[in-house]
């Protein structure tokens, strides 16, 4: 039965994320002459917070946990780069529990090290005309590729940790080369699709949670904000679109939620979940943003107003991971290639079996 | 956190079915109109699902949310059924004993309908500038009035009426409720008919008389009788009736019967993909935040403001849906069903949802009245000045 209120476990552990992220003094990395590298005190707190395998050990954090994690990430725009981390140690995990050769070394050297593991989504199969990024693949020591057909992953070359390249976002973006020594990750497209709709769910709620804290800052400003003797929050025009914007807020923080809490509860919709959290969260949490930053006025386009860094890295992290017009195809195909007796094709309910009788 | 409905909902979801399958024809793939709204009603009674006390459980709750799914969708009307459920749970609190023994019994059973009589021509969104009179004689109270919107008075036992009966005082303090029997002499229903097919009513009054044991709550205490009222209205709870997860799960079905009957190449479109996508997503979205409006209110914590949230998206999406889906159609889109021309029973029935969705945007709160509560009560931004 519906029950939307985390566990206590759930809760500490987001109490812990809360003190560390207020603390932090980076968004995990740092710029350093002409590179960047990690900022390795916060890593280590963030890891400290995150034991992620195994779960079914009940060691580590549920899927659910890490997108809650998520979502407090991407409110304060600290530790993303934990993000890609998560979904990339449990495929590592995944592969070396199927078998895989390479990935126990890889976990092995990961948890030793306190290493850093970066996803590139949209791998394009490692076409030389259209290399893949990684949103932190500068600061990454190991990198998985995946696209629908699977996932390879391989060692950072040390010549080129550090070395990013300037984005929309302030994230350690590294375009990736092609080059020898990619393994292929044990479990062929199913296991590429299972690191791609987790990467897409707790890329949703680290949306959710940008939308949410942009709509804040920028309700918090229309209370103090005064044109035409009044408070600008008074304004329909204003007030509406805050209304619109926590509309959206809402909706992609519970649509992540239930894809995530889907990942072991139902995991026959997961995929789906996944895909309609994602092409959710981009576009509404776009439209979410942008207009937080609209309420601003010409400060919220000043680099000293956050508000435009939610605008910049929502969109960023959006484009890294898929393009929500093809999430959204993805829905309808499934809506249109369920059964014709099931017309009711995405209740959680049985199929509708009283139609036509 | 659980987002699962649970096996009894789930198993009430499939019961709910079959009954309105009973009463509904499955054809062309898609449900055709209702053939026995009233019988549908008793028979919902008769199983006990019609039963107030049950108000405040979770579980009757979400009951509730997927049986108005599912009669959205199956186009079973289950008219009047919202507004009744809302007045019936606000007579239960504060309602004469009286009053309870004469409505609640016929409630539960489905055999006794309420219309709501708020709406006036000069009375809409600001339902306070209410002006139906209310004059006391004696023992009885003497209606004079204009009612509009009257959704469901043509088969509603009573009219739940706001009236205003000390009109020197402020705005929202002279008025009263009383519960009218809808065929006392005076009382005139007159339709109104949508370009959606959709039947509502204005309702006049013309010296109809009422006894003073129908007023509901103290003499100009009527304010806040309408707010306890407008908790179930507005609130998180789901009284049985309309559904807005309904309304876009049926648009949903309509475009699937449609297009599979195109073909596979219509079927690998993309955008004709992109579209149904666009609507899943919103139907989920839909869903899911009546699911949290439920759950805070089943938490006995205010849910006004999730449900508003709720409400305006479910409102809008079942709007958007029927237009992206109309627009799928093409030209077919434009034929009006019965005027002559090819017919396709998917076709015209998108089509009339496509006509009959907007006033959900104004119906029961306009979304503007949303987005007005969203922005005050939840987000604490200032009131703009009103009169």
């Amino acid at each position: 039965m519906i029950d939307l209120s985390p566990g206590e476990l759930e809760l500490s552990v987001l109490d812990g994320f809360a003190r560390v992220l207020r603390d932090a003094e980076t968004q995990g990395w740092r710029r350093e002459g002409g590179g960047c590298r990690l900022d390795d005190g916060l890593w280590r707190r963030l890891l400290d917070l995150t034991p992620v395998m195994p779960e079914v050990e009940g060691q580590g954090l549920s899927f659910l946990t890490l997108a809650l994690i998520a979502d407090r990430l991407g409110a304060e725009l600290k530790g993303l780069l934990l993000i890609d981390h998560l979904a990339g140690v449990r495929a590592l995990t995944g592969a070396a529990e199927s078998g895989d050769a390479s990935a126990p070394a890889a976990l092995r050297q990961i948890e030793a090290q306190g290493g850093v593991v970066g996803l590139a989504p949209r791998a394009g199969a490692l076409d030389p005309r259209t290399p893949p990024l990684s949103l932190s693949g500068a600061i990454a020591d190991w990198i998985i590729v995946f696209d629908a057909a699977g996932a390879r992953f391989a060692a950072q070359s040390p010549s080129r940790r550090g070395e990013v390249v300037g984005n929309l976002a302030d994230l350690p973006v590294q375009v990736l080369e092609p080059a020898e020594g990619w393994a292929e990750l044990q479990g062929g497209p199913a296991a590429a699709r299972m690191l791609a709709a987790e990467h897409r769910t707790l890329v949703a709620a680290a949306i959710g949670g940008m939308a949410r804290r942009a709509m804040e800052l920028a309700t918090a400003y229309a209370k103090e904000r005064f044109q035409f003797g009044q408070a600008i929050g008074s304004f329909q025009a204003i007030a509406h679109g805050l209304a619109d914007a926590k509309l959206h807020a809402d909706g992609i923080e519970l649509l992540s939620q239930e894809a995530a809490w889907a990942r072991n509860a139902a995991p026959e919709r997961f995929e789906l979940l996944s895909q309609m959290a994602f092409a959710h969260a981009a576009h509404a949490g776009a439209a979410a943003v942008k207009f937080a930053m609209h309420v601003f006025g010409g400060y919220g386009a000043m680099p000293d107003f956050p508000v435009q860094a939610y605008f910049r890295t929502v969109r960023a992290v959006s484009l890294a991971v898929g393009d929500c017009r093809e999430a959204r195809r993805a829905v309808g195909r499934v809506v249109i290639q369920a059964p014709p007796e099931t017309p009711f094709a995405l209740s959680a309910s049985p199929a509708l079996e009283v139609a036509g009788g | 956190m659980d987002f699962s409905l649970g096996p009894e909902v789930e198993a009430f979801r499939g019961e709910a079915r079959r009954l309105f399958a009973q009463h509904c024809e499955f054809r062309d793939g898609i449900y055709q109109d209702c053939r026995d709204d009233e019988g549908v009603l008793r028979e919902m009674g008769r199983r006990g699902w019609l039963d107030l006390e049950r108000e405040g459980s979770m579980t009757w709750d979400m009951k509730m949310f997927v049986l108005s799914e599912e009669a959205e969708r199956m186009n079973v009307p289950l008219k009047g059924l919202a507004a009744t459920f809302i007045v019936g749970f606000t007579l239960s609190r504060v309602g004469t004993e009286e009053q309870k023994q004469r409505i609640l019994p016929g409630i539960a059973a489905g055999t006794t309908r309420v219309a709501l009589g708020y709406s006036e021509p000069g009375a809409g969104s600001d339902i306070a500038g209410t002006k139906v009179r209310a004059r006391r004689d004696g023992d009885e109270w003497v209606i004079n009035g204009q009612k509009q919107w009257t959704s469901s008075a043509e088969v509603a036992d009573y009219i739940w009426l706001l009236t205003r009966t000390d009109p020197e005082a402020k705005k929202h303090a002279g008025l009263t409720i009383f519960l009218a029997p809808i065929d006392t002499p005076g009382i005139t229903i007159v339709p109104i008919h949508t370009i959606g097919g959709q039947r509502t009513n204005q309702v006049f009054f013309d010296g109809a008389r009422i006894a003073d044991s129908w007023r509901v709550g103290e003499v100009n205490g009527g304010w806040k009788v309408l707010s306890t009222a407008l908790v179930y209205e507005h609130g998180g709870g789901n009284v049985p009736g309309r559904s807005l997860s309904g309304a876009i799960a049926r648009i949903l079905d309509l475009g699937l019967a449609h297009v599979r009957e195109a073909g596979e190449a219509a079927c690998a479109n993309p955008d004709v993909q992109e579209a149904f996508g666009e609507t899943a997503i919103e139907l989920e979205l839909t869903r899911l935040l009546n699911y949290r409006a439920t759950w805070i209110g089943a938490q006995a914590e205010k849910a006004d403001i999730p449900g508003a949230v709720f409400k305006l998206l479910g409102r809008q999406g079942a709007v958007f849906a029927s237009e992206r889906l109309l627009e799928l159609m093409g030209p077919w889109g434009l034929i009006r069903e019965g005027a002559g021309g090819p017919e396709n029973p998917a076709v015209s029935a998108i089509q009339r949802q496509f006509l009959a969705t907007p006033v959900g945007t104004v119906a029961g709160g306009s979304v503007e009245i949303q987005r007005t509560k969203i922005a005050e009560r939840g987000l604490g931004l200032p009131r703009p000045p009103r009169g």
